[in-house]
């Protein structure tokens, strides 16, 4: 009778082995390839593959950082992604609050509520190839064609709405008493959202901001109709994986990587689910 | 420390009256409750005061400053939610700290008042805990200790101890009573429950539908309920209602209540034809007032045999439900008393105990 959960058990441990390893396993991959040499990629230790690698190289990451249009295509990845992630988180924020306190505790919220968060679950059924063009058209107008600005603004249309609903079922989940506690106490409304509301928002926010870093950095279709002479990293990858050979995409998908893990790594904090804990007694 | 004046207070969401011509003086040093059923508008009688809700018409005045413009902040008030809120990213020092950071006292005097909560409140070795490692006790304590900490002229209780189970209720009960009078604090306490208000509060005022029913001490409006929903929501079991017709017989007043008919004091009835809307009228009595006992009484003593219909012994009272028609009387009796369901007991009122209701206004008659 004791076998049941003893097997359950084991098929729920194999199964996040098998879940880790399917995330794991291509990173690794790519990892690896970007510091053996090109023998191993596809020459003759190339098979039987091995898991361990047999040669050591920096020649491709170090290659690949002397090129000056891949750093500059770095640098503008990197900035407009950030740029992306900072506008929407701000954007979102405020409106996502708006949507959940206006109009009071004792009536129904804002009555368009339903209606914009519709709006904004719609705005998320076009693909981006759709959005793409007419976007290109109105940066060009707007002179932001090819700027830092023009991507971001591309980036942060996909994630605004993403983050909107993110924050707006954060803020669903804490209780108005906690900004009256702190009015009463002797803030305005403005600083009461700041001091007190964001900091108990954080895991929303940190869940909103890694999705739309995530978002706008490896976005490849927009960015390849929104820029023509700056292109960022997606763009840079898929053009090396045409013409170059495995160890320098491998290379560039590596150089790729570790923005994301950083970020990733000093946003994961926030996100602990008990994080609200202990602060309401329902 | 002050007093508290509203004055005509009309406050509505929508089509939803919530509060209505509330008028209230509170006293300077006063435990003062509202009590009512929820949804009855207390609340936000007491996020009026607090600033968190404005009315439609009316003023507030706290001490002589008319305070209807000020922010919560402004107001010199201190406010315990019924969930808490304390701050979820802050310790129990930093909770208690809070408003006097924000009103930017020096951290010496900090130190010190937020040293004297948490010995007020006895929970000084919880001083660098979160609140998420606190139970429930625990947080309401900090909650409470958030609000004395700053000397505020009025205190905001909202239901502060519905949360808590039902015997650490009791013993908070105690000791919030006693803690706002050590520090002779001017309190709003809000509740539904009855007991809280009775054994807590200096004055009651029980609100039904966004109005004002009554404010009085507690034991009048005990004894004295001014309508019937009052009667009916205060004590444990409530009063018993009997619906009854004025009748005279012999130049005596009766109330026939159907299966029999009570002989009333004269100046009841003089009240009654006086005031009520109709010979129809609500008899009502506390389970307490009524004695029941197995051997029938000399016939001068009005008594009237009944039917027991169950028997709930409590411990230190014996609960006994009796047929009336078609209605149940509660009676509370002593619990040495050997009674058994479908007995026949003899039932006598307490003739200075009796309450009479106009009908259709429900309003206290006698």
């Amino acid at each position: 009778m004791k076998l049941r959960p003893l097997f359950r058990s084991a098929a729920f441990t194999l199964l996040v082995i098998g879940v880790a390893f399917t995330i794991i396993f291509p990173l690794y991959v790519v990892t690896k390839n970007a510091f053996v040499e090109e023998k191993e990629i596809s020459g003759r230790l190339a098979w039987p593959w091995s898991p361990i690698p047999q040669t050591f190289t920096t020649d491709w990451v170090y290659y690949l950082l002397s090129e000056s249009d891949l750093v500059s295509s770095l640098t503008l990845t990197i900035f407009s992604t950030l740029l992306s992630v900072g506008i929407s988180l701000l954007l979102a924020t405020p409106a996502a609050w708006a949507l959940v306190r206006v109009g009071g505790k004792t009536n129904t919220g804002f009555r368009a509520t339903g209606f914009i968060l519709t709006f904004a679950v719609m705005s998320r059924m076009f693909p981006s190839i759709t959005v793409g063009i007419p976007l290109a058209v109105i940066l060009i107008r707007l002179m932001l064609h090819d700027t830092v600005l023009g991507l971001a603004i591309g980036f942060t249309l996909f994630s605004l709405p993403y983050s909107l609903i993110v924050m707006k079922s954060q803020f669903d989940t804490i209780p108005p008493e906690l900004e009256e506690a702190a009015m009463v106490d002797g803030y305005s409304r403005f600083s009461a959202f700041i001091r007190v509301t964001l900091p108990a928002a954080a895991p929303g926010m940190a869940t909103a901001a890694i999705f739309s870093f995530l978002f706008a950095w490896g976005e490849l279709t927009l960015p390849l109709l929104i820029t023509s002479a700056n292109r960022p990293l997606s763009v840079m990858i898929w053009r090396y994986l045409r013409g170059a050979t495995m160890a320098q995409g491998s290379a560039i998908a590596f150089i790729q990587l570790i923005p994301v893990l950083i970020f990733t790594y000093i946003l994961q904090r926030f996100l602990k689910p008990e994080y609200l804990a202990g602060a309401f007694k329902y | 420390m002050a007093d508290v004046q509203l004055i005509n207070i009309n406050k509505k969401f929508g089509s939803v009256v919530a509060n209505e011509n509330v008028n209230l003086h509170i006293k300077d040093g006063e435990f003062f409750t509202l009590l009512g059923p929820s949804g009855c508008g207390k609340t936000t009688t007491l996020r009026i005061i607090a600033g968190l809700e404005t009315p439609n018409t009316g003023e507030v005045y706290i001490g002589d400053r008319l305070v209807n413009e000020l922010p919560p902040g402004k107001r010199n008030i201190a406010m315990v939610f019924q969930n808490y809120a304390l701050y979820p990213h802050m310790t129990v020092f930093d909770n208690i700290a809070f408003p006097l950071k924000v009103a930017k006292l020096h951290k010496t005097e900090i130190t010190s008042k937020v040293n004297w909560a948490l010995d007020l409140l006895r929970i000084e070795e919880l001083e660098n805990r979160k609140p998420r490692q606190l139970s429930g006790g625990q947080q309401q304590r900090v909650a409470v200790g958030r609000a004395v900490v700053r000397q505020p002229d009025v205190f905001l209780l909202d239901e502060p101890l519905s949360n808590l189970d039902a015997l650490l209720r009791i013993r908070m009960r105690s000791e919030l009573k006693r803690l706002f009078r050590d520090i002779k604090a001017t309190v709003i306490y809000v509740t539904h429950d009855q007991v809280e208000a009775m054994t807590m509060a200096k004055r009651i005022a029980v609100m039904r539908f966004g109005k004002i029913e009554q404010i009085a001490i507690p034991h009048e409006i005990y004894h004295r309920p001014r309508t019937r929903f009052i009667a009916g929501f205060i004590g444990s079991p409530p009063m018993n209602f009997l619906e009854g017709t004025l009748t005279e017989k012999n130049e005596k007043s009766y109330i026939d209540l159907g299966p029999f008919s009570i002989k009333i004091p004269p100046k009841a009835a003089i009240l009654i034809k006086e005031k009520a809307t109709s010979s129809k009228v609500i008899f009502g009595i506390r389970p307490e007032d009524i004695v029941i006992q197995k051997e029938r009484p000399p016939r001068q003593v009005e008594s009237f045999a009944c039917e027991v219909y169950v028997v709930e012994p409590l411990g230190s009272e014996l609960l006994v439900n009796l047929n009336v028609g078609e209605d149940i009387v509660k009676v509370k009796t002593d619990p040495s008393m050997v009674v058994d369901m479908g007995e026949k007991v003899w039932t006598r009122f307490k003739k200075d105990k009796i309450h009479i209701f106009d009908s259709e206004t429900e309003e206290l008659i006698f």
